[in-house]
């Protein structure tokens, strides 16, 4: 056995890294076909005032950043089905307000100890044993409700106003859809970080889009290459001693510069 | 229900913050019609078609389709929509042609029901009535125009539909597959007996096909034979003085 999986924080970062790698791409290609990825960073900025509040009562940061981001993720659906903002108004004022929030209540809770540089950046040896039992569960009801309203979604990532018409329910499967985003945010945090999050859900799903041929085919590429990039990230930063959510990222990256490049190879 | 109308508009006005779109809208579509809704942009013609499908509420007055409140039907099946393309699909997710004519079937399927054998045969079928079945791999954002409207078309048919509405369905279609495609139109509407409402601003493209016209600008102007129409002096009312009707032969 290879000597990283002798650490038990690296076998709780790969536990975790590999529930993320699997949710987060797939929901981010519902989101970018809905031209509404942005949500996924608004969602990260505003759970890290989460984190603050629940280190601030004294609870797992998760837990407050969980509680956070679904709140935030229902009041910006709220804003945006009212047209009381438009969607990307409401986007950037979530957005710097939550990191606003969060430095605030550090700020207050001088006695608590946050480590913010890890919660911005991801980190792999943060995952806890307790962190597992929150991340792992929740991505597992991710998977189970797109395994289950899998066409509906889809449906509704093409075309929000046709799937209306059919008689789907399209307020509830939007609303579904922003808490699940806001779910997965939440089991990036500690891996990914907050300020790259956006970046997990959106690079691999860019990437698919390059050769795939098909929504589902599209899926699975995304879904291959967020756990490729995890995979990886985890090792590279290990060995190399960098940061997690910034090697995971920059691997993302790395595959979609390959696979812009394999569509412009002639067939 | 209004004479065994398929939809039916009462009284209905529709305003949007304050500035009335429409005002006391009162159509009746019966079963077989061929409806043309023209009328200049800005008219209302999109938005009496979304009242009609129930996506927006009127300020005053009642919708029915099939002899229900829009608010309560159910049985979306029966009814086919093809949405304005305005919102271009370049550039966005690539879905393959049998993927989004399936979307069609959804509806008709139920939440949480995976699509059968039916599901997927009900697909070959609407792709061959609108003679795509062989581009049921490609990917809709790499057709032309007219082929993508024709997968749209397909998707509406795909739940066997006694009605369907299209919004300017040939906007940025090139003029032969205009034609085309308003044959194939006329074609539904004839041979499979479907009930068509058709939105355009070009009175010149539908003229030919429909078998009743409603103009539109804010109230309802005329709503007749598409020749008392062109004969009338409906025209001018609508799109103001000096506009001649052309109708091109076929």
């Amino acid at each position: 056995m290879l000597d990283i999986f002798t650490y038990g924080f690296m076998v709780r970062a790969f536990l975790a890294g590999i529930t993320i790698g699997l949710v987060a791409p797939l929901i981010g290609c519902f989101l970018v076909a809905k031209r509404y990825s942005i949500i996924a960073d608004t969602l990260a900025h505003a759970s890290l005032a989460g984190v603050a509040l629940g280190a601030l009562l004294f609870i797992n940061p998760l837990i407050g950043a969980l509680g956070v981001a679904l709140v935030i993720a229902l009041v910006i659906e709220r804003l945006r089905v009212g047209r009381i903002l438009t969607g990307d108004v409401a986007l950037a004022m979530f957005l710097s307000s939550g990191l606003a929030v969060a430095i605030v209540l550090i700020g207050l809770s001088k006695n608590v100890q946050i480590d913010l540089f890890s919660y911005l950046f991801g980190s792999i040896t943060t995952v806890s044993r307790q962190d597992l039992w929150i991340i792992m569960p929740l991505g597992g009801l991710v998977l189970a409700f797109i395994g289950l309203f899998y066409k509906e979604l889809a449906y509704l990532a093409f075309d929000d106003e046709s799937a209306r018409v059919s008689g789907l329910p399209t307020i509830f499967l939007n609303q579904a859809l922003v808490i699940l985003a806001a779910v997965t945010v939440v089991l990036s945090l500690r891996i990914v970080g907050g300020l790259l999050i956006g970046a997990l859900m959106v690079i691999p799903v860019a990437a698919a889009m390059q050769n795939g041929r098909s929504f589902s085919r599209t899926i699975l590429y995304a879904v291959a290459f967020g756990l490729a990039s995890v995979v990886a990230g985890l090792f590279a930063s290990f060995y190399l001693n960098t940061a997690a959510g910034g090697t995971i990222v920059l691997i993302s990256l790395l595959l979609f510069v390959i696979s812009v490049a394999w569509k412009k190879i002639p067939a | 229900m209004s004479g065994g109308a398929v939809i039916s508009v009462r009284d209905v006005t529709f305003s949007y913050r304050e500035e009335p779109v429409l005002s006391r809208i009162n159509l009746d579509i019966i079963p077989g019609d061929y409806l043309g809704i023209i009328g200049p942009n800005g008219g209302g013609k999109t938005t009496l078609l979304k009242l009609m499908l129930g996506l927006i509420r009127p300020t005053v007055g009642s919708v029915e389709l099939f002899g229900n409140p829009v608010g309560d039907f159910q049985e979306w099946s029966r009814i086919g929509y093809v949405p304005q393309k305005a919102t271009s699909i370049e550039a966005r997710f690539p879905f393959t042609v049998a993927e989004v004519v399936a979307f069609g079937r959804i509806g008709r399927a139920g939440l949480l029901r995976r699509l059968k054998a039916e599901d997927r045969r009900a697909v070959d079928t609407a792709l061959e009535q609108v003679n795509m079945l062989a581009h049921r791999r490609s990917l809709v954002t790499e057709l032309s125009g007219g082929q993508q409207q024709r997968v749209f078309i397909a998707k509406a048919l795909v739940s066997q539909p006694d009605i369907m509405l299209l919004d300017e369905p040939t906007v940025g279609v090139d003029v032969q597959s205009q034609d085309d495609f308003y044959h194939l139109l006329s074609r539904l509407n004839r041979e499979e007996g479907i009930t068509l409402v058709v939105v355009s601003h070009d009175i010149d493209v539908i003229a030919n096909e429909i078998s009743s016209v409603a103009c539109l600008n804010q109230t309802l102007i005329c709503h007749g034979s598409p020749q008392e129409f062109i004969t009338g002096e409906y025209m001018e009312k609508l799109y103001g003085k000096g506009r001649k009707f052309i109708l091109h032969g076929h």
